[in-house]
């Protein structure tokens, strides 16, 4: 996260290009850090990564700050990409597989990065699909308990309550996994 | 709680798949829409094309003739049976009812048209078009418009594409170097006095079943007369409100 999010926060309209390249910057990489933890898959997660950025960008107009700050208004828009390419693949979270990433390491990305990803999926896919969505929007989206609790739908408590159990048994595991 | 590993394990995002999106994202704002997505493509907007067409030459001409055409709305007025004829502003509307027959049989037009940026407009007609600088929420100016050069006289549509995916809709504005002899159902129109002149808003439009026509309400239009163009600004569901529409024509300079 940079220093430029409590800017971008407080924008009112996000029509311009000189406004749209620094919330592009900002925010791309954690739109796709979300996807990558959702679908477990890293050409996925740029798909659809894409896909929200060009949505977002022909929808730029509709963007109402009151309705809430340009990065909720993205991970929503993200969060509809997602459900459209769950119901074209006929898939759900819990039953995509993770053997893409296997083969799937770019020359820039460390094998250690690599590894991590590959050992963290396999426990993000034996979470239920809420637990999932908690874990990648705050780890991988970067937003607060506040701003998934609106995006969610569920209590700003009962955020912190799931996401305190879900990472305390994902750290167990990633111990237990190390040993 | 120690959720450092939930952040290291993050992928690294590619600087190049970044680079080329964000070129990607920045031409198609420039560029011709995707096929799919072209705002010609759409089956309203082609009936709608059509449809205007048929007006064209079935009740266009030049200001020069707006006598005859005076004296033909009469005529006209008379065989429907319809209501009497005035004007708002130059257009001459003429009240009928609301399903009747067809007021001649249907042709067959054989138009060129051609696609061009919309800033080359002025040339194509000889004058400076108006276009409207504001439009809602969500819209946005296609950069071409669709021209037909065609007799009696060219024309050209341009259209705003509004909202995202399943939910989008089209308004569309078409400029015909003509007058009009509008046929509304009393009560179908209202005239008003915009920053732009005088208007005339219609709500609904004719739609053809079998041999008649059928007027029906969702539609608005808003036609207004400048330097011997005609302009209709068109709305074809209610995703519009008559509010904006007239603030979108008021707009135009």
């Amino acid at each position: 996260m940079t220093q430029e999010l409590p800017r971008l926060r407080n924008l009112s309209n996000v029509r311009s290009e000189d406004v749209w390249r620094p919330i592009y910057d900002e925010m791309l990489p954690r739109v796709y850090h979300y996807f990558a933890y959702r679908v477990g898959d890293r050409r996925t997660a740029e798909d659809l990564a894409a896909t929200t950025f060009e949505k977002a960008w022909k929808a730029r107009r509709q963007f109402k700050r009151e309705k809430g700050a340009v990065d909720q208004w993205l991970f929503g828009i993200a969060q509809r990409v997602l459900a459209d390419h769950y119901r074209r693949q006929e898939l759900c979270a819990r039953d995509i597989e993770s053997h893409s990433i296997e083969t799937d390491f770019s020359l820039e990305q460390t094998v250690e990065n690599a590894r991590r990803y590959l050992k963290l999926n396999r426990l993000l896919d034996n979470l239920p699909d809420r637990s999932r969505e908690l874990i990648s929007l705050k780890y991988g989206g970067g937003l607060n308990n506040r701003e998934i609790a609106s995006l969610t739908g569920l209590t700003e408590s009962n955020v912190g309550t799931i996401l305190h159990r879900v990472v305390e048994d994902l750290r167990k595991q990633w111990e237990d996994d190390n040993e | 709680m120690n959720d450092k590993f939930l952040y290291e394990a993050r992928p690294t995002l590619s600087d190049d798949f970044a680079d080329e999106l964000y070129a990607r994202i920045s031409r198609s704002s420039r560029s011709l829409p995707a096929r799919n997505e072209h705002p010609f493509a759409s089956p309203i907007a082609k009936a709608f094309a059509i449809a205007c067409f048929i007006l064209l030459v079935l009740f266009a001409s030049s200001t020069e003739v707006r006598a005859q055409i005076g004296i033909m709305a009469r005529n006209l007025a008379r065989r429907f049976q319809a209501g009497p004829s005035h004007l708002v502003g130059n257009i001459i509307v003429v009240d009928v009812p609301p399903s009747r027959t067809q007021i001649a049989p249907s042709q067959s037009i054989q138009l060129t048209s051609i696609e061009i940026p919309v800033s080359n407009l002025d040339e194509i007609f000889a004058s400076h078009i108006v276009i409207p600088t504001w439009a809602p929420d969500g819209c946005d100016l296609n950069p071409l418009a669709r021209t037909y050069q065609g007799d009696p006289q060219p024309s050209a549509m341009l259209i705003w594409s509004c909202g995202i995916e399943e939910e989008n809709w089209q308004i569309s504005l078409t400029v015909n170097k003509a007058a009009m002899i509008g046929h509304f159902p009393t009560d179908s129109y209202e005239q008003r006095d915009l920053d732009i002149g005088q208007v005339l808003i219609v709500h609904g439009n004719w739609y053809k079943i079998g041999d008649d026509l059928e007027w029906k309400m969702g539609s608005t239009s808003i036609y207004w007369d400048r330097e011997n163009h005609l302009y209709q600004l068109y709305s074809p569901s209610d995703r519009t409100s008559n509010k904006d529409l007239l603030k979108m024509a008021s707009s135009a300079e």
